[in-house]
């Protein structure tokens, strides 16, 4: 057991780490106390055996890893700079891209809202401002109409069912074809 | 195998030929900077392998090590010689390749059986017993937090005075100081199996 306050000192005596007035005192606690002068035996006795200690190594192919690192500064280097530099022209070229691509990016645009059965109201968007990306013409592809067979209409059953607001009639329409009737 | 039995930051008469190296490596002659590597390559491996405690990091640790000072050297002062800077560079590269690595960092016991003393006595029960105190110093050595870890080994093993320790570090002295008293301490109970 170490005295309160000490062991800091002490720890710090042994590697010369401290002011030589507050060494003489901690030097003249060790005279009085074995405690605090057996664990400054010990922190020099480690350190001595550190400070003794060769430097250690393993098998390790030193020229192999000398030429390892000739290598290695011989290859030519992109720095961070070009990095960014190259970062930035794909990011532009990205872009100016995708606003080439964007559809319809000038037509004004209309939300239609059915209402009634007999009424449509549309709202009219704000024209967009335009961008002064012009827009590539679009080349003339010919497509030739789908071949499509339309099959018969199935027959169906048709509910009505009334509401509260006579402007409003839900129409239930349920195929029967293929179901027994 | 020899082992160059100085620090890498030695005085200036050690150096001479080093500061030559130097200049010619600035001016981007491989061979001077060749040489330079061979100078210190085995204190940065063994720097390295008392921190990260692996065999193979250690290698990746030396030679990032070396990379970074080809691409520094311009900035090396002749003066101060490469030691420090290596130093400073070999703590950072370590701490690096265990960030990305996120293992664990025991080792596996085929590169234990592969690690030897630097200076391995001839006498082979000398041997063992020199081998056994460098697998627990690992050991002890890899029970400690990295930063105290790192300012003890720079302290106590490379001989740095605490004030170098702090720069390399990148840390107050004070703090410096205080990690390396934390770390004489706990060593100390590891040492006699008191933690």
């Amino acid at each position: 057991m170490t005295c309160v306050g000490f062991e800091d000192r002490i720890t710090r005596s042994v590697g010369g780490d401290m002011a030589p007035k507050e060494a003489a005192e901690v030097e003249q606690h060790l005279r009085i106390c074995a405690d605090c002068a057996e664990l400054a035996r010990e922190l020099e006795q480690d350190r001595a055996w550190l400070a003794s200690r060769p430097p250690e190594t393993a098998e390790v192919d030193f020229a192999a890893m000398r030429r390892e690192i000739r290598r290695e500064i011989a290859r030519p280097r992109w720095g961070w700079k070009w990095l960014t530099a190259a970062a930035a022209i794909l990011l532009a070229v990205g872009l100016v891209t995708t606003l080439r691509r964007t559809p319809h990016a000038d037509r004004p645009l209309a939300v239609t809202v059915a209402a009634r059965k007999d009424t449509v109201l549309a709202i009219p968007v704000p024209e967009p401002v335009r961008r002064s990306v012009r827009t590539r013409p679009r080349p003339k592809v010919a497509v030739a109409p789908p071949q499509l067979a339309l099959e018969e209409p199935a027959s169906s059953v048709e509910i009505r069912l009334a509401t509260n607001d006579p402007n409003v009639t839900i129409i239930l329409v349920h195929e029967t074809k293929g179901v027994m009737q | 195998m020899a082992f160059a039995a100085a620090r890498m930051d030695d005085p200036p008469e050690r150096t001479a030929g080093e500061a030559r190296l130097l200049v010619l490596a600035k001016t981007g002659d491989l061979d001077a900077f060749e040489q330079l590597v061979a100078l210190h390559e085995r204190r940065v491996f063994a720097l390295a392998l008392r921190l990260t405690s692996s065999v193979e990091d250690a290698k990746d640790a030396t030679q990032e090590t070396f990379i970074r000072l080809h691409r520094k050297i311009a900035q090396i002062d002749s003066a101060r010689g490469v030691g420090p800077w290596l130093y400073s560079v070999t703590v950072n590269a370590c701490r690096d390749i265990a960030r990305d690595r996120q293992r664990s960092r025991l080792v596996p016991m085929e590169n234990w059986a592969s690690l030897a003393p630097a200076d391995p006595v001839a006498n082979p029960e000398g041997l063992y017993a020199d081998r056994q105190r460098e697998e627990h110093l690992r050991s002890v050595l890899h029970c400690l937090p990295e930063k105290e870890r790192a300012a003890l080994l720079l302290r106590e093993m490379e001989g740095l005075s605490t004030e170098e320790v702090a720069r390399i570090l990148g840390n107050s002295e004070a703090t410096v100081r205080s990690q390396i008293c934390n770390a004489r301490l706990k060593l100390r109970k590891l040492l006699r199996g008191k933690l």
